[in-house]
């Protein structure tokens, strides 16, 4: 049959556009809208098989597509934030690159971003808001599910939020999510000081140190480590967190020649490609640290102009460490003395020299000494000059940024109560820094002490980072109402009454300006880059949304991404359309780098004695203080934690493509612990902490002490809707110790370190 | 073009009730179901039109339909009654969630079934995309479901069924209105063996599996019935020419 006419082969747009009224019970038939033109010719579908071009022998046919759009976007997996270019084919993703001129990624991601659009296309997604009509809580249970509106969900929320203000006050709600400027105004409408951050488990250690030496209110993961000569790390291992810019620049230093001394109780790949291994005591690094100290202030080998001119406490500080020699610290670490006095000798002598630093190691919030280990990677970083300067520690150049408050300014807000449901405000060091405590907010819900928690906004946190992860599960269960914002139908999802889903940051626009990484300032455009597959919002709509249903409305009036970004912009001297037809997607002000002359404290002056620890009620000076628990009969391993490369934190798991390179965690033990403990590779064990036990594969390897077993992170979901996730390896969480609020200040920490290895386990064949 | 006058009264007798099927069909996979919607769906009188064309294929394939949408009926009106329209639109609510929504159920989209890497907007979303662009279509942007998801696939044969019936006003010029209407009756042809019955029979079956609701069960039965013996209907109706 010929058919005829200009629309050949086609359907008149007249036909459809009655359709929809005419179709019982619609369903989608109403979706479809006729052209109503021939199509152009590159409105065609694009073929997308491989390129059929004969190769020559031994060289790689070329799989490329033709790419039909490229979008600029910003990696939302980790911190570290990698702009990206999305390449397009035909209306889908098909690759994810670094950008070239972007400081961070220069051209490469890593092996989570670059499969970050399987998370985008995949269907166990989060879909629309709904809420939970099954009253029972906990791991395993169904909450049945009902699709809502928006509106709803926004009601459902407001209501239990504004029942909670009535009947227990404002302190009643908390908010669980990171430092985010909608979700901190609607706090404050409220008036609860209750903002619960992970920062206790990741880095409040450092914090601490940083604020008490450097006078800085935050520390930076910025470093100049390419052009370091020395590298001395102290569990530092961010090539394995495959951490995109770190990891590079580590491997062009020792690429270049630069020496590498790793001291880690477990052999990582920092390690592995370092040139000496010492598998260090766990938690001892501080009494290697005090030593080399000694020897470099007593033998004069440090930095002696960047000493004189930039430091504070010389004297104090050496007269503080004469009682760690080398033999003593021999005890502790078991490590040789000689080597302690090489190492030390080679790291003063050769510049520029560096310890780098960045969250989860020693000096991380791992054992209570760790805040001193931190403040002696400060020291130890002063004593060779390495702050602030080529081959050390940079301090990042911000973009100069409006305040979300500058542009927005908000009305006034009723009074707070200052008690807090963590007591993180009894941390006098960081409590400015609204933080949150992970491991004290468990016992504080269950006990009701300080004060009753009736409900909470949970922000893309997962229940599996909290320290003892199923007592945490219970503590939520006893909430009157949980909303949980979120990406994934993850753990956390599970527990909640109303879910929103949150789009991925491919269906997302705005902006990225560089934070704690910028050698100088830069600001990376996000464009969406594929059209909303669910029915998500942003956090900030989200937020707005359940202000107005709260009645809070007028705290938002105004107020809108769009604006925030175009008022910084101005601020800056550009525009949102400059930004937007930058060729490269960034906004970029190089400018030459100079070296810090003045540092925030009392002194001006890197504070190796510091004068707001001491104030503060804290050693100034970092004294030797063991690790809180030792190996004992009962539990004979010391136990440490580590996370793969392919993943970040509980995150990142429910990926086809990553879960191919790195499926479950293990148990890893030295083969001869092992041996001794009749256990073979790949044997099911039990690990067993004093609050939990996990079974899991037990993978046998040499690089590791005797006396230890690591469990890399990130494992043992629960949720039966992370279908690729779901029950692969588990969760070392569960057998973290979390503490009352007492317990926790009793620590004497001004990081509020939760210890999160600072316990021992016991290994056995399942 | 002549079309002969058979082909035309078939055509125009089958297209409502094909699309009123794959309309219901179609919105079963879309969103929770109207309670109104399914009441009228089995009144009486649609019930026995539609047993009417069940009746015009083999016994072998009217039957086991007839009989589906007999249960349903049965079925629906039993639990209204027993648990009352309230718990139960609830009970329905609850089970498309589970469904629909949830990785418990299952994942309505051709590019998870056909596709390789259990993902949205693989390759088939790519054919399915490709299929409608041929025929003019396009997806409304407020439409979230992507091109491929069951619900627009069965949607877009309950708009071919009616245009090809003469449910919808095509062109004024009687010539072009038969062009469009073959049209359409071919698309759907190629549309169900390419794409419908590459995959929904499956996720019909994974349904059945997995559904606690009888009503669900029951849909999705008759949905894959339905399917296979529309092979055979779209076959007499284009070979009668």
């Amino acid at each position: 049959m010929a058919i005829k006419g200009k629309n050949k082969g086609k359907l008149s747009r007249r036909a459809f556009l009655l359709a929809s009224g005419a179709v019982v019970a619609a369903g989608a038939a109403g979706n479809f809208l006729l052209s109503g033109c021939q199509p152009k010719e590159a409105e065609a579908p694009v073929e997308t098989a491989p390129v059929e071009t004969p190769a020559p022998a031994r060289k790689l046919v070329s799989v490329d597509p033709e790419v039909t759009a490229t979008k600029f976007n910003v990696c939302g997996v980790c911190g570290a934030a990698c702009a990206m270019i999305a390449d397009i084919v035909d209306g889908r993703v098909w690759r994810l690159r670094g950008n070239p001129d972007d400081q961070v990624a220069l051209g490469h991601l890593c092996v989570k971003g670059y499969t970050a659009h399987k998370d985008l296309y995949c269907p166990d997604r989060l879909k629309y808001p709904m809420k939970r009509t099954n009253p029972q809580k906990g791991p395993g249970v169904d909450p049945g599910w009902v699709k809502i509106d928006w509106d709803e969900a926004f009601k459902l929320t407001a209501d239990a939020f504004n029942k909670a203000i009535a009947e227990n006050g404002p302190q009643s709600i908390a908010f669980f999510s990171r430092n985010h400027d909608w979700m901190d105004r609607l706090r404050q409408a409220i008036g609860t000081p209750n903002q619960i951050i992970h920062d206790s488990t990741c880095f409040t250690t450092y914090t601490a140190a940083w604020r008490g030496a450097l006078g800085l209110g935050m520390r930076s993961y910025m470093m100049d480590i390419q052009n370091a000569k020395y590298i001395l790390s102290f569990g530092w291992d961010i090539p394995s967190k495959a951490k995109n810019n770190q990891a590079r620049d580590y491997i062009k230093a020792i690429s270049n020649g630069a020496k590498c001394v790793c001291l880690d109780p477990k052999l990582t790949i920092t390690g592995s490609l370092a040139d000496e291994w010492i598998p260090i005591k766990p938690g001892t690094d501080l009494a290697f640290m005090l030593a080399m100290i000694r020897i470099i202030i007593n033998e004069e080998l440090y930095d002696k102009d960047y000493v004189e001119k930039y430091t504070f406490g010389l004297e104090e500080l050496k007269a503080a460490v004469q009682g760690y020699t080398p033999q003593w610290a021999e005890e502790i670490t078991e490590v040789p003395a000689a080597t302690i006095e090489r190492i030390a000798r080679e790291f003063a002598t050769t510049r520029p020299a560096f310890v780098p630093t960045h969250k989860r190691d020693a000096g991380g919030p791992n054992y209570l000494n760790s805040w001193r280990t931190a403040f002696c990677t400060i020291i130890l970083n002063a004593l060779v000059g390495a702050w602030d300067r080529e081959g050390g520690q940079i301090i990042p150049r911000r973009p100069s940024m409006l305040s979300f408050n500058e542009v927005f300014p908000p009305p006034e807000f009723p009074p707070m109560p200052k008690e807090r449901i963590d007591g993180f405000e009894k941390h006098p060091v960081i409590a400015d820094m609204r933080g949150g405590d992970f491991s004290t907010i468990t016992e504080a819900i269950l006990s009701g002490k300080p004060y009753s928690l009736k409900a909470a906004l949970i922000n893309k946190y997962n229940i599996l980072s909290f320290p003892n992860a199923p007592r945490f599960a219970e503590a939520l269960a006893k909430l009157d109402f949980v909303a949980v914002v979120e990406y994934w139908p993850s753990e956390m999802a599970q527990m909640a009454d109303v879910v929103f889903p949150e789009p991925h940051f491919l269906e997302a626009g705005g902006m990225t300006p560089r934070d704690f990484t910028a050698y100088y300032p830069q600001i990376a455009l996000r464009e969406p880059v594929h059209d909303p597959l669910y029915d998500a919002k942003g956090f900030g709509a989200i937020i707005t949304g359940i202000a107005k249903a709260m009645g809070l409305g007028n705290y938002f009036e105004g107020v809108s991404s769009g604006e925030l970004n175009k008022a910084r912009l101005e601020k800056l001297g550009t525009s949102w359309d400059e930004l937007k037809a930058s060729p490269n997607g960034l906004w970029t002000e190089e400018k030459p780098f100079k070296g810090r002359e003045e540092w925030n404290t009392p002194s001006k002056k890197i504070e190796l004695y510091s004068t707001l620890l001491k104030e503060k009620g804290f050693d100034p000076l970092p004294y030797w203080q063991p690790k809180k628990e030792l190996p004992s009969a009962d539990y004979p391993f010391y136990m440490l934690i580590n996370r793969p490369p392919m993943h970040k934190m509980t995150a990142t798991q429910n990926n086809e493509l990553r879960m191919q390179l790195y499926s479950e965690n293990s148990a890893i033990i030295h083969s001869k612990t092992a041996q001794k403990l009749g256990i073979k590779d790949g044997d099911e064990v039990i690990v067993e902490s004093r609050v939990g036990k996990i079974k899991l594969k037990a993978q046998l390897r040499e690089g590791i002490r005797p006396d230890c077993v690591c469990i890399e992170h990130g494992f043992g979901h629960w949720s039966k809707e992370l279908t690729i996730a779901y029950s692969q390896g588990a969760n070392d969480g569960d057998l973290i110790p979390n503490y009352s609020i007492e317990e926790s200040l009793a620590f004497k920490c001004p990081g509020a370190s939760v210890l999160m290895t600072d316990f021992c386990i016991k290994v056995s064949k399942a | 073009m002549v079309v002969e006058a058979r082909l035309k009264e078939n055509r125009w007798l089958q297209g409502r009730s094909r699309g009123v099927l794959y309309s219901f069909f179609s919105a079963v996979f879309n969103d929770e179901v109207k309670m109104e919607n399914v009441e009228e769906f089995i009144k009486e009188e649609n019930i026995n039109h539609l047993k009417g064309i069940f009746s015009l294929l083999p016994p072998e394939k009217g039957e086991p339909l007839r009989e589906c949408l007999e249960t349903m009926a049965a079925d629906w009106q039993k639990r209204c009654k027993e648990y009352g329209l309230e718990e139960e639109s609830l009970e329905l609510r609850r089970e498309f969630a589970y469904l629909f929504l949830t990785p418990k159920g299952v994942y309505p989209f051709e590019s998870v079934y056909r596709g390789q890497k259990n993902l949205l907007m693989d390759k088939p979303w790519e054919e399915v995309r490709a299929f409608y662009r041929r025929l003019g279509l396009e997806k409304e942007k407020k439409q979230l479901h992507p091109e491929d998801h069951a619900a627009v696939e069965l949607g877009l044969m309950a708009v071919l069924a009616f245009l090809s019936g003469g449910e919808l006003p095509g062109p004024e010029e009687e010539e072009m209105a038969e062009e469009e209407g073959y049209l359409a009756l071919q698309a759907q042809q190629d549309f169900l063996q390419e794409h419908l019955l590459a995959w929904l029979p499956q996720l019909c079956a994974d349904i059945v599996g997995k559904t606690r609701h009888p009503f669900y069960r029951a849909a999705a039965s008759l949905t894959a019935l339905f399917l296979e013996a529309d092979r055979q209907m779209l076959q007499n109706l284009t070979s009668s020419n």
